[in-house]
């Protein structure tokens, strides 16, 4: 049988593997070979410090960097029956030469771009209106404590949101879950421009769109926001209906900061 | 049979659930996070590096094998990337990488924190190829057949490798004043 070699021995003692006769020659040759010794040492050495190593607790932004990150992904998988990851597309065109944090603000600008454009088709055209239009994505956050929360509750659905006011644009952050299958409808004065929607929406879900109202349809855990542009413009009134199992609640609640 | 609970998470994910993927980031950032601050030596890049990795895997998520094991593919994600950005850094960096390799410190033992920095040090005196098998090894605590399949190398390429880096680091942490006893 082959002798193994000093490199074999120091390794598979160092591994937990060697068997008690091989750490018997380990010693042997470390004890008379001065060579061997100065080898041993080495690696004792580091696989001494490496076990002694403790990991570094990650930044505790960390995580919440990665989603928003996600969610600025998201903002482009815009999808009207068109296409299902642009942002995938846009990335592999222009990764080359296209700095990575650009790219996503360029994504999440190209993606509102994109809902303002496919909401201002709708409205003017009169086509894609009710239950066309499936959209998923996140549009980056206006920021802010909310101005006013509306939680509604109707059967096996529950939906909060808040609204947040910048300018005079309000973006109002749905958060919203249904076990059966719910919509939810929020009313505005047809006066006032809903510019851009987004939000994760599980399938099968949809964002129908008429002047003056906008109906969502979900099931799951839905998360959407929506933008209304036009402060002072007709009634400062916002209407939400929670529909689910037959059941229907509503809430109307002033648009934050608008006082005619 | 019930699917397994990181699977199901998985599915979900690919579906474009956000909080399904936040749950993988909350099981795996801390494990990415060292793995990339070993390979790249700087707690910035580790941070940096770690939310590349996770908007790469959200993005190609569609394209993960249930097959393979869901660490092995976000590992060989996480090095492949820490890898470029060293090679890159090694490119275009034109600064000095900091205490240079051989001079002698003040005798040391295994102090935790002195040693944390030492070897650190030592690491990055490592090629790329020699760190990434001391890091999967001894930080992941992954065997061989496991290294060679994040790695993309031969088991018996990872055992040669492994026998190297060791040998070399322990000569680094000496020339540090680091000593075993």
């Amino acid at each position: 049988m082959t002798r193994p070699s000093f490199a074999e021995l120091a390794h598979a003692v160092l591994d937990g593997e060697a068997s008690p006769a091989e750490r018997a020659e380990l010693a042997a040759r470390v004890a008379t070979d001065a060579k061997a010794r100065e080898e041993w040492d080495s690696l004792e050495t580091a696989v001494r410090a490496l076990r002694a190593a403790r990991p570094l607790p990650p930044p505790g932004d960390l995580k919440r960097n990665i989603m928003r990150s996600i969610q600025s992904e998201g903002a482009v998988r815009l999808t009207a029956g068109l296409d299902r990851r642009p942002a995938a597309r846009l990335d592999r065109r222009f990764a080359g030469w296209l700095d990575r944090k650009l790219a996503i603000r360029l994504a999440a600008t190209f993606a509102t771009g994109c809902a303002a454009g496919i909401l201002v088709w709708s409205l003017a055209t009169g086509r894609g209106g009710p239950s066309n239009l499936t959209v998923s994505g996140t549009l980056a956050p206006l920021g802010g404590a909310p101005a006013a929360v509306v939680v509604l509750d109707a059967a096996t659905a529950h939906a909060r949101v808040e609204l947040r006011r910048i300018g005079d644009t309000v973006e109002a952050r749905i958060d919203a879950r249904s076990t059966d299958g719910a919509t939810l409808v929020l009313d505005h004065d047809p006066q006032r421009t809903l510019t851009a929607i987004g939000g994760i929406v599980p399938a099968p879900a949809h964002a129908a769109l008429e002047p003056g109202s906008i109906t969502i349809t979900f099931s799951g855990d839905l998360r959407y926001s929506l933008r209304i542009h036009g402060a002072g413009a007709g009634s400062p009134l916002l209407h939400f209906t929670l529909r689910s199992l037959g059941q229907d609640r509503e809430q109307e609640v002033p648009i934050p900061g608008d006082h005619p | 049979m019930s699917e397994n609970p990181e699977l199901a998470l998985i599915h979900r994910a690919q579906r474009g659930d956000e909080r399904a993927f936040e749950a993988l980031v909350d099981e795996y950032q801390g494990v990415l996070y060292n793995l990339a601050w070993r390979m790249t030596g700087s707690p910035d890049d580790a941070r940096d590096l770690t939310q590349t990795v996770f908007l790469k895997v959200w993005r190609n998520l569609a394209s993960y094998d249930p097959a393979h094991r869901f660490y092995s593919w976000i590992y060989r994600i996480t090095i492949n990337e820490s890898l470029n950005f060293v090679q890159r850094r090694r490119r275009h960096d034109e600064l000095d990488d900091g205490i240079p390799d051989g001079v002698p410190g003040p005798a040391d033992t295994l102090e935790r924190i002195e040693l944390g920095d030492h070897l650190q040090e030592a690491l990055m005196t490592l090629s790329a190829e020699y760190r990434q098998v001391i890091v999967l090894r001894h930080f992941q605590e992954l065997s061989y057949a496991e290294i060679a399949d994040v790695a993309g190398i031969p088991e018996k390429t990872v055992k040669s490798r492994l026998f190297s880096a060791r040998q070399l680091l322990g000569e680094a942490l000496r020339r540090r004043g680091v000593t075993a006893s």
